[in-house]
């Protein structure tokens, strides 16, 4: 019943808008524009009219209004100008003051008339200078530098002066039937407008890692829960159980030999500190930024080598490692020589240290393993800076969830989630500490190693540098 | 989201309808199909607001008499611009002037409406069911006012001489020496200085000299002989090689009431 209302309530404000938009075209040529006044100016109705009936509905009502009743200022007869000057401008204007009003009460929640009104009177003045200007670059006899400067503050004084008028009168016209009227869903909390928004960002930012937390008062759009996803425990040592961060990253690397895996899950978030007898320095710090790399030592190297691009048998690599499961992913390829050599090797940003010559596939497998962790966690950078190069692969054989989402993933996609290693941060691994946020050229966002680094790594781009410069003959 | 979309449709549909409107009658000079159409929705409307309007003003509506005085007024001054033209030399304006032998026809009437900030044009509730055409002599009893530049079945549109897109061609009174009288752009409306430009340039002007229409070829769209007004100052610009002067034309066109068009026969 109330909707019937309204739209007859509307019908008949739009009706009663376009015989008064008519009359004001018509009383501006006939009355207005006759009126002696001085300064050799007019007030515009029409354009006031447009600007009091843009701020008071949407934007689109806005731009058809401004169209119309400059059209008809166009052509009605005394118009020396060219058909559509006008319309141009009011079309413009009206849309734009309805846009203004809009993104202010969006952002404020706010609406009162001195703001309406406020807008108005500055789209007056900006038709009213569009007008002029548009004479002007249309090269029109009458309007020229002099005549504007005159006429233009001349005839903007008037608008102003009538403005009020016009205003409360479309406003009086408007009552009951403009958008924020209509949508008293929106008042009662304006203030969340701008959380509103913020919401699904904050909530795809928290969904794994607080599920339960929400903004408040956000309304009923936000009733549907987040999915949860599996919050992974992280065992840190003797690594046994299901779904823990060790055993995956154990199965896709080595599950089956569990002396090498032991020590490989023995994660120490101090990296290249020396480890005190008796303390568990892992409890001791929390599992915060870069929980998933300590773990995923044993996967990150192989990853970074097969991400070299999309080496032989990727493909099948990627069928045996991944498709046949945690057990095939085992046999795949054992714990290599060095893997655990040294002290750098136990540490987990020593990455480069140990380098097991594992096969691409067990690498893949790594990447593609199900759960996602330890390909969340083991591939580098070269993966997340060329991404392309294994995603299809990745994401059909292992993790079809990931297709489904999207039909083209972006770029980047798998690379971004995964906390970015930086190549360089290994360097010297055990003077710096990997923790050190901040640390000299160690940021996370640095893409690129630099040449000096290269040249005294033992970077898998080292081999392919020393390659390439063999090739060319300067080489040794 | 989706409304938004629908809206920025909108109103690019509209600035593309609006600029291909300009477009259009920017080719057509002014002229196109828009003002015509415009002319006869809102010609009759203006009509009947022009009666409504004049019965307040007065000068069209308010007493017969003072109408018909007016009109005979324009008639009367049609006739005596065509004979004071007559009295000169007639051989040398009938062969120079292309003067046509008949008598005007005045048709008058009221203006009903007026142009915008930046434009000089009136509308007045005579059109071409009343004979008028395009590009004829608009004057009143005190001297020229314009030309008609567009006519619907009852309206027609008259650019003022003080509009800067027209030029007229004028003729010294005393000297006969010819030039051309463009409205200034930024001249106020009430009295706005025309601006002459007299064709020869060892022609001396003196303020107060009178200057009346040259006329065109067949009459159109200025009749010889109707008084345009009287030269106030000389300003003849450096690097200049014809003299220049501002004229103050004898009409008042802020209070432009009864208008008569002098019809073609």
């Amino acid at each position: 019943m109330t909707s019937e209302v309204s739209i007859a309530r509307r019908t008949l404000t739009t009706a009663v808008l376009a015989v008064g938009l008519f009359a004001a075209v018509v009383v501006q040529l006939t009355v207005v524009n006759r009126l002696p006044l001085p300064g050799s100016a007019a007030p515009d109705l029409v354009l006031l009219l447009v600007t009091a009936i843009a701020v008071s509905t949407t934007p689109a009502v806005g731009a058809v209004t401004g169209f119309a009743g400059g059209l008809a200022l166009d052509v009605a007869p005394p118009a020396a100008h060219y058909a559509g000057q006008y319309a141009l401008v009011f079309c413009l204007v009206g849309y734009a003051a309805a846009r203004v009003v809009r993104a202010i009460w969006d952002t404020t929640g706010e609406h009162d008339a001195v703001m309406s009104f406020t807008v108005m009177a500055v789209a007056t003045a900006a038709g009213e200078a569009g007008k002029a200007a548009l004479g002007m670059l249309l090269s029109d006899p009458d309007v020229t530098g002099a005549v504007v400067s005159r006429v233009l503050p001349t005839a903007i004084l008037y608008d102003l002066i009538i403005a009020p008028v016009a205003y409360w009168l479309v406003a009086r016209l408007m009552r009951g039937t403009a958008p924020w009227h209509a949508a008293p869903e929106r008042a009662p909390a304006p203030a969340f407008s701008h959380d509103q928004r913020l919401a699904p960002v904050f909530r795809q930012a928290s969904a794994g890692a607080v599920p339960n937390l929400r903004l408040a008062g956000t309304g009923q759009h936000y009733a549907s829960p987040p999915a949860v996803r599996n919050v992974p425990k992280l065992r840190l040592s003797g690594a046994s159980g299901g779904s823990s961060l060790a055993a995956t990253a154990a199965s896709a690397g080595a599950s089956p030999h569990s002396s090498a895996t032991g020590r490989a899950a023995r994660v120490r978030f101090g990296g290249d500190l020396p480890v005190r007898p008796g303390t568990r320095m892992s409890q001791a710090r929390t599992p915060g930024k870069n929980w998933l790399r300590g773990a995923a030592t044993p996967a990150m190297p192989v990853a970074r080598r097969a991400a070299r691009g999309p080496a032989r048998g990727w493909l099948r690599s990627s069928s045996s490692g991944a498709l046949a499961g945690r057990p095939a992913a085992g046999s795949a390829g054992g714990p290599s020589r060095g893997f655990m050599s040294g002290s750098r090797a136990a540490g987990a940003g020593s990455a480069i240290a140990g380098r097991p010559s594992r096969s691409p596939a067990e690498a893949l497998a790594a990447r593609s393993a199900p759960s996602g962790l330890s390909a969340l966690s083991g591939a580098g950078t070269p993966l997340g800076r060329s991404p392309r190069a294994g995603w299809l692969s990745g994401s059909r054989s292992a993790a079809p969830a990931f297709s489904t989402r999207r039909l083209a993933p972006r770029a980047g996609w798998l690379g971004a989630r995964r906390p970015r290693r930086v190549i360089g941060s290994g360097v010297g691994a055990g003077r710096r500490p990997l923790r050190r946020r901040g640390a000299g050229r160690g940021n996370w966002y640095a893409a690129s190693p630099s040449g000096a680094w290269l040249r005294h790594s033992r970077h898998p781009w080292r081999k392919r540098r020393e390659r390439l410069l063999r090739m060319v003959g300067v080489g040794k | 989201m989706f409304e938004a979309r629908r809206t920025r449709a909108v109103l690019v549909v509209l600035l593309v309808v609006a600029i291909a409107l300009i477009t259009i009658d920017f080719r057509d000079g002014g002229t196109s199909g828009a003002h015509s159409a415009g002319g006869r929705v809102f010609g009759p409307v203006e009509r009947l607001a022009g009666d409504v309007t004049g019965v307040f003003r007065g000068s069209s509506g308010g007493g017969s008499e003072i109408t018909k005085l007016q009109q005979q007024n324009d008639q009367l001054r049609a006739q005596l611009a065509q004979a004071q033209a007559s009295d000169a030399d007639a051989a040398q304006l009938t062969s120079v002037l292309h003067l046509s032998k008949g008598k005007y026809k005045v048709v008058t009437g009221s203006v009903i409406a007026a142009g915008g900030d930046y434009s000089d044009t009136v509308t007045i509730n005579v059109g071409s069911a009343d004979g008028i055409t395009a590009n004829e002599t608009v004057l009143n009893g005190d001297g020229l006012v314009g030309t008609v530049v567009s006519a619907t079945a009852a309206t027609a549109t008259v650019q003022l001489a003080n509009d800067a897109g027209s030029t007229v061609g004028v003729r010294m009174s005393g000297t006969g020496q010819i030039g051309s009288l463009t409205g200034s752009a930024d001249g106020l409306s009430g009295s706005a200085p025309l601006k002459l430009t007299l064709f020869d340039a060892n022609t001396t002007l003196r303020p107060g000299e009178t200057l009346v229409t040259f006329g065109s070829v067949g009459g159109r769209p200025y009749v010889p002989g109707v008084p345009v007004g009287t030269v106030t100052s000389v300003t003849t610009q450096p690097g200049s090689l014809t003299p220049t002067a501002l004229v103050t034309p004898f009409v008042d066109f802020t209070g432009l009431g009864v208008l008569g068009v002098v019809v073609s026969k």
